[in-house]
């Protein structure tokens, strides 16, 4: 293939121009109520769009070129590197990252804007200002401090090769989701400040921007889980989540888009938590620039290597003027933010739905805090503390539980009211099926207060959803005689939201119940000569020996473990030490034998010259549940994004219908 | 009523006489490897570091649990070995406690603001609530109720 890398810095100016012209002649036609200006606006923004795709076209050229005289080319790929991993080069360092976040800011803004215009000009107006200045600020990134065409003087005859790391399907897919999550929140965060600065903050902006909402959310779900599935593959310490402060940087907005998306519904039912809602907007996308920010400033230590550069402080004032003016929007709009109507009850599934909100903001903030925390002691007192996963895991696990608990306890709670002695009598069934739990699991010997809380809640949960299900399908069973199947079939279909929501609910108990396996994870090391053995749980691992063979990026040490149980052998398992020639870095390959109940999970940490392996095997109880409680997560996903257009607009509808019948409450 | 009470009652006297787990040297040394930030990784507690040093750092520390030391014990021999900074959480007095405080007040912040809100926002006894059902929903209701009818 032939290198076409000289037709991206140009193609990165002509991006910029369009993007700032965009943002011009949006802002002139928005103030001047000129729709001729507003869609010359939209047409320059996808102009931007072509223009940053053939710039990200002219990077992919020379990623497969191996144009090593790029200086990005030469950095983070080689001749050795695989097709799919010259392709993940593109994402795998700040500059090419920085490049593909903006070819998915400028495409979404122009997909998003074109369908808005149709609807309302003068929203799509000021969106467009506000979509176009965003990508304007990253086309500048990429012009000044993170250009990914910089040439080397003396091109070297091969480039340094991709971190090993990154060499895995995982990072295939975890960037890109993650990227799509991030940059998909700028589109509800740019339509909800144009309702701001248009003042129609009455106007169905929400209803508009949910698809996009969902859509970023639940790209960035799947790309924080694929990227726990990567730790767990790659970095063989035999966990997922280590609380790291790249991985906090993904759960931060996650936190509160997963807030909003709960809160919007009672904006969409009651015509309440307007300017809440508006502000959980500008807080979830300031938080993805937030992170953005710390994972590329270097401030903070990471396991994660593309920390460091110089893009860091341009995005402080960025991220600082998105909060700011979002802020002082929202207080500029608040006579028009205040709710219409009010509460019934403290008993009601709106109730339930606030206290949600609270939980999730609050574990936002403690995750930010944590964050955080190590730079502010250090600026107060001169000394640098750590805090890691056991602060996390103190101050988060109590709030999640209390969140799955409300996961639990809203379907069995009605809307505006419900009388405490009718919430107890459908709460029967839940709350009995959780203490029947706890109670079994601790007769069988499960000691951790925290594991039994959880599996009671997942219990008290799963069955609440559960009912729904029964209840919402019984109709068709009965009225029908349909079967299980196609009854549960179209009870989701007749009301895709709210069964695709408990769908995905399902999916998150699975994953707790898949968080909470770790707390009986047990761990042996050895040092095994060929032939010995060693225990852990109740498996017995003999190394049988390693062989070498040379592949062209790596000299590869393969070792073989004979598994047996009860003095019967179950598996045979190849854990790796590789060594990669272009980065002359050693590289553990994990092996795992993976089960409902259970994951056997070997690493070797090192060989000797006399053949000896030092193995460290893990027994992680219930792993394969948080894969398939993702799995079940995507399938809710999926079909709450393809509910169709028509019956998004009913779904719409009855809330204007309410809110006209319904007598106007004052806050 | 009476069963779930029953139910509930029961449940907790099983999950209280379980009574807490014994933690024998493994178990101490892994909890010890938890709570400590690795030496030689950046931002990794020992315990998840892969580091051949981390390993042999994690050996150490199981020796010394096996000879009898206690938790504590080989907590401030790695404080006194690494500096405070080893510590994966931070302390719980001065500038440690902030770190523990912001996140119980934000909760509890935010319960007392939402629980104000709401005794603010709950009205007083009124007419009965309107069904949940929305126009839509009750108008299909009311069609398929019929058709029930007729059915029957």
């Amino acid at each position: 293939m032939r290198s076409l890398a000289s037709l991206g810095y140009p193609s990165l100016v002509c991006a910029l121009v369009f993007a700032a012209g965009a943002a011009g002649l949006a802002a002139v036609g928005a103030r001047r109520r000129r729709r001729d200006l507003t869609s010359a606006a939209l047409r320059a923004m996808a102009v931007a769009a072509a223009a940053t795709i053939v710039a990200a076209g002219a990077l992919v050229t020379a990623l497969f070129a191996h144009d090593f005289s790029v200086a990005y080319i030469a950095q983070y790929s080689s001749r050795s590197l695989g097709a799919p991993y010259l392709l993940t080069a593109l994402w795998g360092g700040m500059d090419g990252s920085l490049l593909f976040w903006t070819v998915l800011l400028t495409a979404f803004a122009a997909i998003a804007l074109s369908r808005a215009h149709l609807r309302d000009t003068a929203l799509a107006g000021w969106a467009t200002v506000i979509l176009a200045g965003i990508s304007s600020f990253f086309l500048v990134l990429l012009l000044v401090p993170a250009d990914p065409f910089a040439r080397l003087a003396t091109p070297p005859a091969d480039g340094s090769g991709l971190n090993p790391l990154l060499q895995s399907p995982g990072m295939v897919a975890h960037p890109p989701l993650l990227y799509t999550g991030f940059v998909g929140f700028s589109i509800p965060f740019a339509f909800a400040v144009a309702a701001l600065i248009t003042g129609r903050v009455e106007d169905s902006w929400w209803t508009w921007t949910r698809r996009w909402t969902l859509f970023a959310w639940s790209a960035l779900s799947i790309g924080i889980v694929i990227g726990g599935a990567w730790a767990y593959t790659e970095l063989g310490w035999g966990g997922y989540w280590a609380w790291d402060p790249v991985e906090n940087a993904s759960l931060l907005p996650w936190l509160t888009a997963t807030a909003y998306l709960h809160s919007v519904v009672i904006q969409e039912r009651r015509r309440m938590f307007k300017a809440w809602n508006v502000s959980l907007i500008v807080l979830t996308y300031s938080l993805a620039l937030f992170g953005t920010f710390l994972t590329r400033s270097g401030l903070l230590s990471s396991i994660h290597t593309f920390s460091e550069g110089p893009v860091g402080r341009w995005f402080l004032p960025f991220f600082g003027a998105v909060l700011l003016g979002g802020v002082l929007l929202v207080l500029y709009r608040a006579d028009r933010l205040r709710s219409e109507h009010t509460f019934d009850s403290l008993l009601s599934r709106e109730s339930v739905f606030l206290a949600n909100n609270v939980l999730f903001v609050a574990a936002a903030v403690t995750v930010l805090w944590g964050t955080i925390y190590p730079i502010v002691a250090e600026a107060l007192t001169g000394e640098r503390l750590s805090v890691g996963p056991p602060f996390f895991d103190s101050v988060f696990i109590p709030i999640g539980l209390a969140i799955l608990l409300l996961a639990g306890a809203g379907p069995l709670v009605s809307w505006r009211r419900m009388s405490p002695r009718a919430g107890l009598r459908v709460a029967a069934l839940p709350l009995a099926a959780g203490a029947i739990t706890a109670a079994v699991l601790a007769a069988l010997g499960v000691r951790s207060p925290g594991a039994l809380t959880a599996f009671a809640l997942c219990a008290f949960t799963a069955v609440s959803v559960i009912a729904e299900f029964e209840r919402g399908s019984r109709v068709y069973r009965h009225r029908d005689h349909a079967g299980l199947l196609p009854a549960l079939v179209r009870t989701v279909a007749r009301n895709r939201r709210r069964y695709a929501g408990y769908i995905v609910h399902l999916g998150v108990v699975l994953i707790v119940i898949g968080l909470a396996g770790s707390a009986f994870r047990t761990e042996s090391a050895r040092v095994l000569e060929p032939g010995s053995s060693m225990s852990v749980g109740s498996y017995r691992l003999t190394f049988e020996g390693a062989r070498t063979h040379l592949t062209p990026e790596a000299q590869v040490h393969q070792a073989t473990v004979a598994v047996s149980r009860g003095g019967r052998r179950i598996a045979t398992l190849h854990p790796r030490r590789d060594f990669h020639l272009a980065q002359q870095q050693w590289q553990s390959e994990v092996a795992i034998r993976s089960t409902p109940a259970e994951d056997l999970y070997l690493v070797i940490t090192n060989l000797h010259r006399d053949g000896a392996a030092e193995l460290r095997a893990f027994v992680n109880p219930l792993t394969m549940w948080i894969w398939i409680g993702a799995a079940v997560m995507l399938v809710g996903m999926t079909v709450l994004l393809t509910e169709p257009r028509r019956a998004r607009a009913e779904a719409a509808a009855p809330a204007r219908e309410r809110a006209a019948a319904e007598p106007v409450g004052a806050l | 009523m009476r069963a779930l009470v029953a139910t509930l009652c029961a449940a907790a006297c099983v999950v209280v006489a379980a009574g807490p787990a014994w933690a024998g040297p493994q178990q101490v040394a892994s909890s010890v490897a938890s709570r400590v930030m690795s030496p030689f990784c950046p931002g990794v507690t020992l315990e998840n570091c892969p580091s051949e040093e981390a390993v042999h750092l994690r050996a150490r520390i199981e020796r010394k649990a096996r000879a009898g030391w206690s938790e504590a014990r080989i907590m401030a021999w790695l404080r006194n070995e690494y500096g405070p900074r080893i510590d994966a959480e931070p302390p719980a007095g001065g500038i440690g406690l902030l770190a523990w405080l912001l996140p119980a007040a934000a909760v509890a912040g935010g319960l007392a603001v939402a629980g104000l809100l709401l005794s603010r926002w709950v009205r007083r006894p009124g007419p009965p609530p309107e069904p949940p059902a929305a126009p839509g929903d009750r108008a299909r209701l009311e069609r398929e109720l019929a058709e029930a009818r007729r059915r029957s």
